[in-house]
């Protein structure tokens, strides 16, 4: 299996959590960008594209399932993951009906997202 | 008697089954309760331990939870023993309080429900972190000053609770009884599913109670014919059971032992639960699995998340311990 | 510090511990409430037996034990009865829960020559009736394999979507919001379709595609083979088929056909039939293309009429799947049930096909004729003619004809029929209210309607439990919806042409499917008691769950009711829904002496709107020593938010002027002014059991009960805000349509919602106290603007018009 570098985007109002994201998944090699502003980063979505988006469901500005519209409305190719607060059936359902690519409910261990991650690179690679 | 009415009506068919139904299914829901605590705690500890990512949400809901289930087991406690539950809730008022104050308001600070750090402990840099390391000490304990820890309230909850679960030997239609070394077991069963059962001495095997048969079988208990020695002692032991679960009390002054477990098979609902009441010193028969809390009446101990394989064995080798030649 | 640890003043201990217990029952009783209802969603995706089916039964039956106790604490053993039937309960569920499962290696592929394709648990109905056929008829019926209902297990376990499939399906409404529900559905197809298909499987079913090769020039047709319990029911055309499909086009067609299993219809076809999930997974069958030049259907009785004695062909020209779709309209030949048949042509065909000879007819005649006889029973068998003239056999299963019964002639009548004419589906005689319904309207229609539609398309599967009889203007006899019509035994007539617009809507017809004639007005004595007992006959052995009576299912509805009783209680849903109704009765027995000190504390809460509250506060916390307290005096979070939408200006309460009339003798103001609506009148107080994060609101008015239960504080562990409402003054379809406007209201507001005709049961939980603040606010509006919506609720269309209204905030509707 070939393997390609992911251009992965986080965002979260939180900096505590961009900044323990950003090392663990850069371990691997992949090149994540954080946000802790959901504008810039759709800003920045519109200039560049990204393989996987990682964002948090509550934000205040923007939330994760606005974030989530945008991102598959611009690009169909992109996998998106929620992070959620408190994991509700509700949240869950809206963001895989409205075509998440899965969610994970915080706490998590950076291993755990590294996982869905991979996942939704096989995906891509298909 | 106090406000609360524990005791059925005499006439009341079936009076005395639903009140050992009750008391079983109530003390397993203060057990539950107990453990919910200290999965609260563990998982608050995994957290520390393997940079998790977490927020003071995480922190807020996890005392808010302890709070809840410690509210819960208070009144568990009172309604098996009404009498003296006051102190019960004065306790879990006070530790609210605190907690409310120190932790869970929004403007409290992330060190303000840190206790002066007493020995060389240092706390983490982080605010969440220092947070939730800060609050699971306050439930654990012990703290500096004589301050109430959760965990003294749960201990109290203990000792408050655990002399009504004398008795109920009467009621029992099963005998179970044999000579080991010197010592002579007699163990009176109260089937709780209630079904018709034949009365008089049983067979091990027909209990139909996954736990109790473990027991019986480490205690090396081939038949009921089948006795060693002569017996100097006995030892009188009453066991309430069902399909997985069990509790088993032993009744002499001298060996006053409350066991309560599950062998289902199913790690998560799998547990033992162990209290010994001075002078008995639990770690002289309880496996090492075991972790062991002091009260003031006792010792308490408890056993979860096993694979089935190793609570088995675990309840094996009390068999052998508690019922075989000891 | 020093000061807490003195016992504060007021702490009365009796006091407290009914106050916990009250808590604890309150707690417990939302709690059994969530286990209930994520049992019944689980009982739809776990077998019986399963862990995950008995654990949260041993559960509840604990919790509800409990219960029953602290109910017996607040009410000092008035309900002990409960125990017994409590214990009933629970011998009655060890029953049904004891047998261990039997697990075994499943194949994921299995050739339809080897044993295990007679199967039809393993390979489905379609591919087990195919593999029987081809053990008879070897030559005439092609080879092919069938990817396993084991298989489609295992893509769906390893692709993660057995849990997002459960997820995404609990609890939803299928008739509220299409659009909703159809993302959801396409969501779900989505993920199959992208999902990656396991490594064995892909090999296996290479392998013996690849086998086979040599018989499949034209490619492969796939087909759809699913499942279920009771094989009467056939998901005739729910799912779809792919034909032609080159060998390296496969592995799509299988995720394609497995996707088609989440199709709106098929969705609502399962929820609506009561099939459960984990009775219906998919088995998906590959066979050669036969390059047709005729195909279609032939019966080896006459469905329409089976003293008969004859078959029916249906023919049409190329592939069949047009006509099996509905699309065609093929030829119809008769023949008589007979080893060499001789097709006999019917007069309304007037010269012999081109496309197939009388001999082919014949011989397929002979085939099918051979069939029934070796099997036993009736069949319809697809079949095609190849370009070179071999007769294939492509299909075969049993036909259920009409019963002897339902055929008896009605007694002629002088009255002359408004329609007669069209095509019988299913013979039999209905009566019934017309619904129409056209294109994607999707509704549901009440229970007994005649169904009237243009075409019968089989989306309008989901609709036929609860017809008496369809009519159609078009559609073929031959078409997946007639197939479904047989299985239900709807009395039904196709093409009746322009003649279905003098039906009109509302009106009582009276249908002889068997004579095809309509009649206005009700025609047979005891015809509707009838239809409407076979629908309940129908949908009971649809939902004959065994847990169901036992666990889930609510008997005791009505509180008021005689019946409403510790030994009216017949499963554990009553037993949780009786001594939570008695619970809180029991706070409020003011005359009982022990109670002297509920008196004490009871105060009044003074507003400005026409409904009496009765206030218990819980912890002392509100103590101003004041009897009469206003809403500002409260400090009661989940009170103060409440009481913000219950009392927002914006909205309408028309007795307000009432109060007005406070001066008035109390007597004299509901004889005259006729009081507050509903059975609680004036002098009943609404009640009000507060604490500082807690609330705990029972209202009666305008004849339907409400209850807010909720607990808010900083933290959102133990949040929740539990919400029930029930009942109402309007007729039941009024009421229930309230319901589901409620309903979709507090979906929308991401609360879980439980609704059972006119029972709403809504939670919203561990959600943090600014969300459960603007819930509550949510609750209290609408409350008040449900308050007398069932009068309002003219039509189906209002749940959606209303709920619109009120999610933006126009209020105004609801005066």
């Amino acid at each position: 299996m070939e393997e390609r570098k992911l251009n992965i985007m986080v965002i979260d109002d939180e900096n505590i959590v961009g900044k323990r994201l950003k090392p663990a998944l850069e371990k691997s090699g992949d090149i994540v960008e954080t946000f802790e502003d959901a504008k810039k980063a759709l800003e920045r979505f519109n200039e560049k594209p990204f393989d996987i988006v990682v964002t948090d469901i509550r934000m205040d500005e923007v939330d994760g399932i606005e974030v989530l519209e945008h991102v598959l409305a611009h690009s169909d190719k992109t996998k998106v993951i929620i992070i959620t607060g408190y994991a509700t059936v509700e949240v869950a359902r809206e963001a895989l009906a409205k075509g998440a690519f899965d969610f994970i409910a915080k706490p998590f261990k950076p291993n755990d997202l590294r996982v869905v991650i991979e996942r939704a690179a096989k995906q891509l690679k298909n | 008697m106090g406000p609360i009415i524990g005791r059925l009506k005499k006439g009341f068919r079936g009076r005395e089954l639903t009140e050992a139904r009750l008391q079983f299914a109530r003390f397993r829901k203060l057990l539950e309760n107990t453990r919910a605590i200290m999965n609260l705690v563990e998982d608050g500890r995994e957290k520390l331990r393997e940079e998790y990512i977490f927020d003071r949400h995480y922190v807020t809901s996890l005392l808010d939870g302890v709070l809840e289930r410690a509210g819960m087991l208070v009144f568990d406690a009172v309604v098996l023993a009404p009498e003296g539950g006051e102190a019960l809730y004065l306790l879990y008022d006070r530790l609210k309080a605190f907690a409310v104050e120190r932790f869970i308001k929004e403007e409290a600070k992330e060190q303000s429900g840190c206790f002066t750090p007493s020995d060389t402990k240092t706390l983490p840099e982080e605010p969440e972190l220092r947070l939730l390391s800060c609050a699971l000490d306050w439930v654990t304990g012990p703290l500096p000053d004589g301050e109430p820890s959760m965990m003294d309230l749960v201990r109290l909850v203990f000792d408050h609770t655990i002399a009504c679960l004398r008795g109920g030997s009467a009621m029992a239609k099963k005998r179970l009884e044999w000579n080991r070394g010197d010592t002579r077991h007699v163990i009176d069963v109260v089937d709780l599913e209630g079904g018709d059962v034949k009365e008089g001495p049983v067979s091990g095997y027909d209990l139909g109670c996954r736990p109790l048969g473990t027991m019986i079988a480490g205690a090396g208990w081939e038949g009921p014919r089948r006795q060693e020695g002569e017996a100097k002692t006995t030892k009188n032991w009453i066991a309430f059971t069902d399909k997985d679960q069990l509790s088993l009390r032993g009744t002499d002054d001298d060996n006053r032992l409350y066991l309560e477990a599950t062998l289902s098979g199913h790690t998560d609902a799998d547990f033992a639960f162990f209290f010994a009441e001075d002078p008995l010193d639990p770690k002289s028969f309880l496996p090492e699995a075991f972790h062991v809390e002091k009260t003031v009446l006792g010792a308490m101990a408890w056993n979860y998340d096993l694979p089935g394989q190793d609570m088995e064995y675990s309840l094996s080798q009390l068999g052998a311990r508690l019922l075989g030649g000891m | 510090m020093e000061q807490d640890r003195k016992k504060p003043l007021d702490f009365d201990y009796a006091f407290r511990l009914r106050y916990e217990t009250l808590r604890a029952l309150m707690n417990r009783n939302v709690h059994a409430l969530q286990l209930l209802s994520d049992l019944e969603a689980d009982l739809n995706h776990f077998p019986l037996l399963d862990y995950r089916i008995k654990r949260p039964v041993e559960r509840l039956l604990g919790e509800t034990l409990l219960m029953i106790q602290e109910l017996n604490l607040l009410a000092r053993n008035q309900y002990t009865e409960l125990y017994d039937v409590l214990d009933q309960i629970r011998r009655k569920t060890s029953l049904i829960l004891r047998e261990p499962p039997a697990l075994a290696q499943k194949p994921l592929v299995a050739a339809l020559d080897e044993e295990q394709s007679l199967d039809p648990a393993l390979v489905g109905g379609k591919a087990s009736g195919v593999a029987s056929l081809r053990r008879l008829f070897p030559e005439v019926v092609p080879a092919g394999f069938t990817v396993t209902t084991a298989a489609y297990n295992m893509f769906l376990q390893e692709n993660g979507l057995v849990e997002r499939i459960r997820l995404m399906l609990k609890d939803l409404d299928t008739t509220k919001d299409r659009d909703r529900f159809s993302s959801i559905t396409e969501s779900i197809r989505n993920m199959i379709r992208t999902g990656h298909t396991p490594k064995a499987l892909e090999e296996e079913l290479l392998g013996h595609a690849e086998r086979l090769a040599a018989a499949a020039p034209s490619g492969w047709a796939v087909r759809s083979s699913a499942t279920s319990e009771d094989s009467r029911f056939s998901f005739a055309g729910q799912f779809d088929t792919s034909l032609g499909i080159p060998t390296d086009g496969l592995i799509a067609a299988y995720r394609q056909i497995v996707a088609s299993r989440f199709s709106d219809r098929a969705v609502i076809y399962r929820i609506n039939c009561g099939f459960r999930e984990v009775d219906t997974p998919m088995a998906v069958l590959f066979m050669p293309m036969i390059d047709a030049a005729a195909a279609g259907v032939i019966y080896t009785t006459d469905p329409k009429d089976p003293e008969a004695e004859r078959m029916v062909i249906n023919a049409c020209a190329g592939l069949g799947d047009d006509m099996v779709k509905g699309i065609k309209q093929g030829d119809t030949f008769y023949m008589e049930r007979h080893q060499s048949p001789v097709p006999a042509r019917p007069a309304t065909v007037e010269k012999d096909p081109d496309y197939i000879s009388s001999d082919t007819l014949s011989e397929i005649g002979t085939l099918a004729y051979q069939a029934t006889t070796a099997f036993g029973f009736d069949m319809d068998i697809e079949w095609a003619v190849d370009r070179q003239g071999k007769v294939w056999l492509l299909q075969g299963r049993r036909l259920y004809p009409a019963t002897q019964e339902g055929i008896k002639e009605a007694r002629s009548r002088q009255e002359l029929p408004l329609i007669e004419g069209g095509v019988t589906i299913f013979p039999g005689r209905a009566e019934g209210q017309v619904v129409c319904r056209r294109g994607e309207e999707l509704y549901p229609i009440p229970k007994g309607s005649v169904l009237v539609v243009d075409q019968p398309t089989p989306e309008l599967s989901s609709l036929l439990p609860n017809a008496a009889a369809l009519l159609a203007s078009g559609g073929s006899p031959v078409g997946h919806l007639a197939t479904l019509i047989r299985e239900f035994s709807i009395p039904s007539i196709f093409q009746l042409g322009n003649a279905v617009k003098r039906l009109q809507e509302g009106k009582v017809v009276s249908v002889n499917a068997t004579k095809r004639r309509i009649y206005a007005g009700s025609r047979w004595p005891g015809m509707k008691e009838r239809v409407l007992s076979r629908l309940a006959s129908a949908e009971k052995s649809q939902k004959d769950d065994p847990l169901n009576d036992i666990v889930l299912a609510l008997h005791l509805t009505d509180p008021f009711s005689s019946s409403f009783k510790p030994r009216g209680c017949r499963s554990i849903h009553d037993v949780i829904r009786f001594t939570h109704e008695m619970s809180v009765r029991q706070m409020f027995q003011f005359g009982d002496e022990h109670n002297h000190l509920w008196k004490q504390k009871t105060r009044r809460l003074k507003t400005k709107l026409p409904m009496k509250f009765k206030l218990l506060d819980l912890e002392g916390t509100l103590n101003s020593g004041k009897r009469d307290l206003a809403p500002a005096d409260l400090d009661s979070i989940p009170f103060n938010a409440f009481w913000k939408g219950f009392s927002d200006p914006a909205l309408h309460w028309p007795e307000r002027w009432k109060s007005e009339f406070a001066g008035l003798p109390t007597d004299f103001r509901e004889q005259v002014l006729g009081g507050f609506e509903g059975p609680r009148r004036s002098k009943d107080a609404n009640y009000l059991l507060l604490a500082r994060d807690y609330l705990n609101f029972n209202a009666r008015f305008a004849y339907h009960y409400t209850m807010v239960d909720a607990f808010v504080g900083p933290g959102d562990e133990n949040n929740y805000v539990h919400f029930r409402f029930h009942g109402g003054g309007g007729s039941k379809e009024k009421r229930q349509r309230r319901a589901r406007f409620v309903e979709w209201v507090l979906r929308e507001k991401h609360f879980g919602v439980d609704r059972r005709g006119d029972l709403i049961t809504a939670w919203l939980r561990r959600y943090p106290q600014k969300d459960s603040e603007e819930a509550l606010e949510m609750l209290g509006r609408l409350m008040v603007c449900a308050r007398q919506l069932d009068m309002l609720m003219r039509s189906e269309s209002s749940v959606k018009v209303f709920a619109q209204d009120f999610l933006n905030n126009k209020f105004q509707a609801f005066s």
